[in-house]
């Protein structure tokens, strides 16, 4: 069973600000999804390897050339902020401390 | 709307303009958006712009391309240069591309033109469209009902004549549910056979571009353009040599077996829908083929297996939605960094991407991962290995595409299990990473269209195009006929 305190954490793990009505209801739906999950934790798999990938493809590298890259103010100009070239974000350390 | 194939035949030879072509396309993309919001965006400009440049080409006698003014829809999750893609979510309604995807690449070096960019289930979360920050899109053939999800959009411009062609892509299902709720043809390649890069990513494993289309020709002609290595992806499969065309119009299908899939044949389908089944076994022994009963005993937990693996690998990939660097930022920046993530993605990711990913955290969580994630690995290789079985005894599967035809809107969207559950015959092909088409089958309930689905092994991409054909030419002019809507 997820709990109320379980969501308020997978809320902090995936930064997802949720209104505590909608996280309600979230929660809700999500164990009722999970109650249908159980029906494969009962199978049998011992000696099964996971598949986490389709096709088993390995190190493949492409030529080491040089290509033009995309213009930088293209890159820019989808930038939220941008200044002297860097993408500008929100402070991610308090000074304070 | 003509076939692409023979739209690229006029233009090439100079009967008709790539312009008038376009021009078109346009008013009847105009006419259908008016009334089932198929589209995102229109880039009139851009497309006419595309039209005069393959006129010239023309005037002075250069090649075209194969794709010679043939209009090409695509859905909103492929990046488009200069052409503004939201993947149907609001964080990323500003976003307009820097580059093309590889696909888009290579169908625009192929002459063809984007006319429209269509609807969907935001990041393709959905298999009903109704999970689009931009409305739902609408059946044309009975506007009340969903067009089915999640490249909604691109299969209603098929099916009302908008475009021979569209792109879609298919996670689990996404391609061949919404061909099967319009009456047209939905393809999934072979994982590996299309590139990705520039696919807005949702599930990495799983996704595969997909072609929508009427004819097997056109997704023939499409495929030997787009298919074949791309060094941009690490995924595509090394020394593809596609040949769609070459593998075309199969008179007969003399020695070929067909296992219908037991577990998903009876119970949980409509009866219009196992009507469906039952005439193209019909069909099939008429053309030569041996039909028999093959059991998947795996099948019946595809849902929750997909349901488990997909949402987990969501939650990594929409972690980048972050409104840091260039989607929507809400919030101010004295808020500080986490504060801003949770607020922008709180704000601009919709109510069934929330979920998907606290799903997706939940099953990969400290403590859960080897309950939920790891096992899920292991029954989608039990869910594989079914499928390899049943194909050292036949050459293609068939089963439903979808137990039900098109639904109402809003019928079933406060249930999200019940959604998921529809998707039973379709995830199996992306868990096992093989080839899949739904065929038009005829009407299930109340005049609706419905699909059945033909699964093939890995590579094996050709020889299910070929099977294609052959239904194709067997029922004529029947087999995929546009929607009666008329705008």
């Amino acid at each position: 069973m997820i709990s109320d305190k379980d969501m308020e954490h997978l809320k902090t793990l995936a930064r997802l600000e949720i209104a505590p009505e909608e996280t309600h209801h979230l929660k809700d739906d999500l164990n009722k999804i999970m109650d249908y999950f159980e029906q494969i934790r009962h199978l049998d798999t011992e000696g099964i390897e996971e598949l986490a990938r389709p096709v088993s493809l390995h190190n493949i590298f492409r030529e080491d050339k040089i290509v033009s890259p995309l213009a930088p103010e293209l890159v820019k100009a989808l930038a939220n902020e941008e200044e002297n070239g860097f993408f500008k974000v929100p402070r991610t350390v308090d000074s304070s401390d | 709307m003509m076939f692409a194939h023979e739209i690229a035949e006029q233009v090439r030879t100079g009967k008709r303009s790539a312009r008038a072509v376009i021009e078109e396309s346009l008013a009847r993309a105009d006419a259908v958006q008016a009334e089932l919001n198929a589209f995102i965006s229109i880039p009139r400009a851009a497309a006419l712009a595309a039209a005069d440049a393959i006129d010239k080409k023309i005037a002075n006698g250069e090649d075209p391309g194969v794709l010679a003014g043939v209009p090409v829809v695509v859905k909103d999750n492929i990046c488009t240069k200069g052409i503004r893609t939201t993947a149907g979510s609001k964080s990323l309604e500003h976003f307009v591309p820097p580059y093309n995807a590889t696909v888009i690449e290579r169908l625009q070096a192929a002459g063809a033109v984007v006319v429209a960019k269509a609807n969907l289930d935001e990041f393709g979360m959905g298999s009903s469209n109704e999970n689009s920050a931009y409305g739902p899109a609408r059946n044309p053939w009975d506007a009340s009902r969903v067009p089915g999800g999640s490249s909604g959009g691109s299969a209603v411009a098929v099916s009302s004549g908008v475009a021979p062609i569209a792109l879609g892509t298919d996670t689990g299902g996404s391609v061949r549910q919404p061909a099967a709720f319009n009456g047209i043809i939905g393809y999934k390649p072979t994982y590996g056979r299309l590139s990705r890069y520039g696919v807005i990513a949702f599930a990495s494993s799983l996704d595969q571009v997909g072609v929508l289309a009427r004819s097997s020709k056109d997704i023939a002609l499409v495929m030997d353009v787009m298919a074949g290595h791309d060094e941009h992806d690490a995924t595509s499969i090394p020394e593809d040599k596609p040949q769609f065309l070459a593998s075309l119009n199969a008179a007969d299908l003399a020695g070929i077996k067909i296992g219908l899939v037991t577990e998903l044949s009876g119970e949980g389908n409509t009866e219009g829908v196992l009507a469906a089944i039952s005439r193209t076994k019909d069909l099939l022994s008429r053309l030569g083929a041996q039909v028999g009963e093959v059991s998947l005993p795996n099948a019946p937990y595809g849902i929750a297996t997909y349901y488990l693996v997909a949402p987990a690998e969501a939650s990594a990939n929409l972690a980048r939605y972050d409104g840091m660097v260039y989607s929507t930022r809400i919030g101010e920046n004295a808020l500080g960094q986490a504060e801003v993530m949770m607020k922008s993605r709180g704000a601009t990711l919709g109510p069934e991407v929330r979920r998907r990913i606290l799903m997706g955290t939940y099953a990969l969580s400290s403590g859960y991962y080897d309950a939920y994630y790891g096992k899920a690995l292991k029954v989608r290789r039990l869910i594989a290995n079914d499928l390899e079985k049943a194909f050292s005894e036949f050459d293609f599967v068939l089963t439903p595409t979808t137990p039900t035809a098109a639904y109402k809107l809003g019928e079933k969207s406060s249930d999200p299990l019940a959604m998921y559950l529809d998707d039973i015959d379709t995830v199996l092909a992306n868990l096992a990473g093989i080839a899949a088409v739904s065929v038009p089958a005829g009407k299930a309930e109340e005049g609706m269209p419905c699909g059945v689905q033909f699964l093939a092994p890995a590579m094996q991409d050709e020889k299910l195009i070929r099977l294609l054909s052959a239904l194709e030419l067997a029922q004529g002019e029947t087999f995929a006929p546009l929607s009666p809507f008329k705008g």
